[in-house]
Parts: structure tokens; C-alpha cells; sequence
């Protein structure tokens, strides 16, 4: 029987969950990784003190084992846009359904254990109505598949019993040189607030046996120097590329990002390690080790 | 446009060239490198609907391609290259294509 603290990660396997979990592991953790087969999990696999489960978040059975010994979870397996937005059945079982599925599993194994899960921002909707920065009480009002299956499952974690986190996680900016999304999820001039990838690492991390965290809602967005019209970002990170600002395409309908109070995140979390400036600093050398 | 995409109008103009000329040419076993050019231009075409060669990325393996597909029809046209001495100057251009090719299929990223 294991007897060391056992954090399991639900998709791990993706860019994310990889970075969180060879984090938590160098830190001396034992983490457990649990995504779909087939995902390249070399790296993962090589590393002293993580296991690789390969599983299906809608399937209990799988769910049931993974769960086992755990202390703490950290759930980031989800369906994202724009698959969400093809099928409802498919978000609704992946997202809401595999959320309460693992709940449920983590609950008959161990029902203290911590469970972190990884909301988004997308569950307010539409708050271009809004005068302030968002904060957690701001109500729900999703207004696609995507924004509505984290409602759901939010609410699912809330009410399960379990100790839990929940960090309503914005757009992620990754400071590499990658192709950006065909239409920008937002209008031209519309308020949005991303986050550096490293800093939603942070934030994840720095929730893993927080006795301040627990039975807490955060908003986890980059801060202030990422607060900005929609085009400001664009054309701040096509200017790096090379790439005439006409070239972007927006939303006619407003997406769901705006900004977002993160004070009392911060206090709690320590993750905003990364400033805007510094996020441009990064692909800028991402874009010039490409020009060698 | 983008430099690149001046660029790649140049590339693919210049495979053309090159291929009419193989086509025309009797003796000397370049079959294989004819196929292969006649494969990219199709590919090069694909690439101009390709973010990255909107890019400031995309000058430099452009560039690469645009100066060896050039030293390539020179040296048909002079028609003064042996013929192991054309196969390099034709390896030269696929190779950069290929790099070009890779190049180009950028990851993409997913914000949420």
C-alpha cells in the first residue's frame, strides 16, 4: 500500500498537465498521470516517481483504479473548443460527465483527498455588459457548449464534499513561435486578460497541500499588464512574427474573456510570475533561435 | 504580401523552369529528381494559404530555396554542368524545399 502523498493528474499527458506533472515530480512528489493512450509519454515514463495511467475519463471502471491511494487531484482532462462546439453529447459526457464520474470515484477511494480542478473563465459568458474586473462572485452565464460544460462540472466539484480548489483559468498564452488560432476567440476591441502558461503551472502547483486554497474559487488571469483590447495583444505578438496586424481575425460576437480581479488569487496562489513584457521578451527568442 | 509569399511565387515559378527543361532534356538519368519537383510544386502551392509564410520566419528557408532553384536554371540554361554536377544543384533545391516544407507546418496553439 502506498504510503507517500499521491497526486493524481487527469490529462497529464497534454502540454500542460506534462508541465505540471515533471514540476510536482522534481519537487519529490509521486504523481500519477492519467490521459487517453496512444499520447507520447516517453518523458513522463523515464521519470523517477511518475506512473502513466492510461485511461478514458468516461470510463468509471478505468476511473476507479486510477483513483486509488490518491491524496490529492488535480483534474485538467476536458474536451476544448472548437471540438466542444461540434458536439454536445460528446462535451456533455467528456466534460460534465467524466468530471462526475471521477468525483464520484475519488469519493469511495478517499474522501478527504484534495480535488483541484481547472475551471475556465468561459462559464461567465458574455460580460461586455461588466464596468469592473470580473470577480468569482460574478454569476454564470454560458453561452456556448464549452462555457456551459464548466459551469456544470464546476458545480459538480462544489457540491461534491470533497475538499476542493477551483481555478477559473483564462486563455493560456504559450511563449513559443505556433501558429495562433484562425479567429482570435474575442471581438477587436474587446477587454481580455491571458495568462502565461508557466504562471497556470504556478498556480496549479502552488494549490497542492494549500490549506489556504481549499474550499476556494480563484480566478487565475495574468494581472494587470495583461489587462488589453483584444487587437492590442494581437498585434503585440504579430509585430514579433513578422506579421501585418491586417492579417488577424476577430469574433463579430463578442467570446468570453474580459478582465478579471486576481488579487486575492495571487495572495493565495503566488503565480503571476510572468508579466506581459516578459511574456513578448519570450517569443521574441523563440522567434529569433528560429532565424538562427 | 509578405516577403515570404514574394518569395514562394519566385520558388515555385522557378521549379516550373526547371521542370520544363528536365522534360526537354535527352540522356542523363534525372527522372527521379524531375518526380520529385513535379511532387513540391504541388506542395509549394499548398503553402500559400500557410500562416508561418506570413511570417518573418518564413524569409530566410524561402531565401534558401529562391538562390538554389536559381543556380539550378543557370546552370541549365548555360548547359556547361556535367550531368553528376547538375544532380547535386537539383538535390540542392529539394532539399531546401523539404526544409521549407517542415518548416511551415507550425504547431498550432489551443488558448484554453
Amino acid at each position: 500500500m502506498n504510503t507517500e502523498p499521491l497526486v493524481l493528474i487527469t490529462g497529464g499527458g497534454g502540454s500542460l498537465g506534462a508541465e505540471l506533472t515533471l514540476l510536482l515530480s522534481g519537487m519529490g512528489r509521486k504523481v500519477r498521470v492519467f490521459d487517453l493512450p496512444g499520447l507520447d509519454y516517453d518523458l513522463l515514463e523515464e521519470t523517477a516517481g511518475i506512473e502513466v495511467f492510461p485511461g478514458d475519463i468516461t470510463d468509471r471502471a478505468s476511473l476507479s483504479e486510477a483513483a486509488a491511494d490518491v491524496d490529492s487531484v488535480i483534474h485538467l482532462a476536458a474536451l476544448l473548443p472548437p471540438a466542444t462546439e461540434e458536439d454536445w453529447t460528446r462535451t456533455e459526457a467528456v466534460n460534465v460527465g467524466g468530471t462526475g464520474s471521477l468525483l464520484d470515484a475519488v469519493r469511495q477511494r478517499n474522501s478527504e483527498a484534495h480535488f483541484i480542478f481547472s475551471s475556465s473563465v468561459a462559464a461567465y459568458g458574455d460580460t461586455t455588459d461588466e464596468n469592473e474586473p470580473l470577480t468569482v462572485e460574478r454569476e454564470f452565464r454560458p453561452n456556448d457548449f464549452y462555457s456551459r460544460s464548466k459551469a456544470l462540472a464546476e458545480k459538480l466539484v462544489v457540491e461534491s464534499g470533497l475538499p476542493y480548489t477551483v481555478l477559473r483559468i483564462s486563455g493560456i498564452a504559450i511563449p513559443a513561435f505556433l501558429e495562433p488560432p484562425a479567429v482570435w476567440p474575442f471581438m477587436r476591441d474587446q477587454r481580455m486578460e491571458f495568462v502565461c502558461r508557466g504562471d497556470v503551472v504556478a498556480a496549479l502547483f502552488h494549490s497542492v497541500g494549500n490549506g489556504e486554497a481549499r474550499g476556494r474559487v480563484f480566478n487565475v488571469a495574468g494581472g494587470p499588464t495583461w489587462q488589453m483590447l483584444g487587437h492590442q495583444y494581437v498585434e503585440a505578438l504579430f509585430e514579433l512574427m513578422g506579421v501585418l496586424p491586417e492579417e488577424a481575425r476577430y469574433m463579430d460576437q463578442p467570446g468570453w474573456f474580459d478582465w478579471y480581479q486576481t488579487s486575492d488569487s495571487q495572495a493565495a496562489l503566488d503565480f503571476q510570475q510572468t508579466s506581459f513584457q516578459d511574456f513578448l521578451i519570450m517569443v521574441k527568442k523563440a522567434v529569433e533561435e528560429l532565424l538562427g | 504580401m509578405s516577403k515570404g509569399l514574394v518569395n514562394l511565387d519566385l520558388i515555385i515559378e522557378g521549379c516550373r523552369r526547371t521542370i520544363e527543361e528536365l522534360k526537354k532534356m535527352e540522356g542523363g538519368d534525372l527522372s527521379e529528381e524531375l518526380q520529385t519537383l513535379e511532387r513540391m510544386e504541388g506542395e509549394l502551392e499548398g503553402l500559400k494559404d500557410k500562416f508561418f509564410m506570413k511570417t518573418v520566419a518564413a524569409v530566410p528557408a524561402t531565401k534558401t530555396c529562391v538562390d538554389e532553384v536559381e543556380k539550378v536554371n543557370q546552370a541549365l540554361a548555360g548547359n556547361k554542368d556535367n550531368p553528376a554536377a547538375l544532380k547535386q544543384k537539383l538535390n540542392n533545391v529539394t532539399d531546401a524545399v523539404e526544409v521549407l516544407l517542415s518548416k511551415a507546418q507550425m504547431r498550432g496553439t489551443t488558448l484554453t
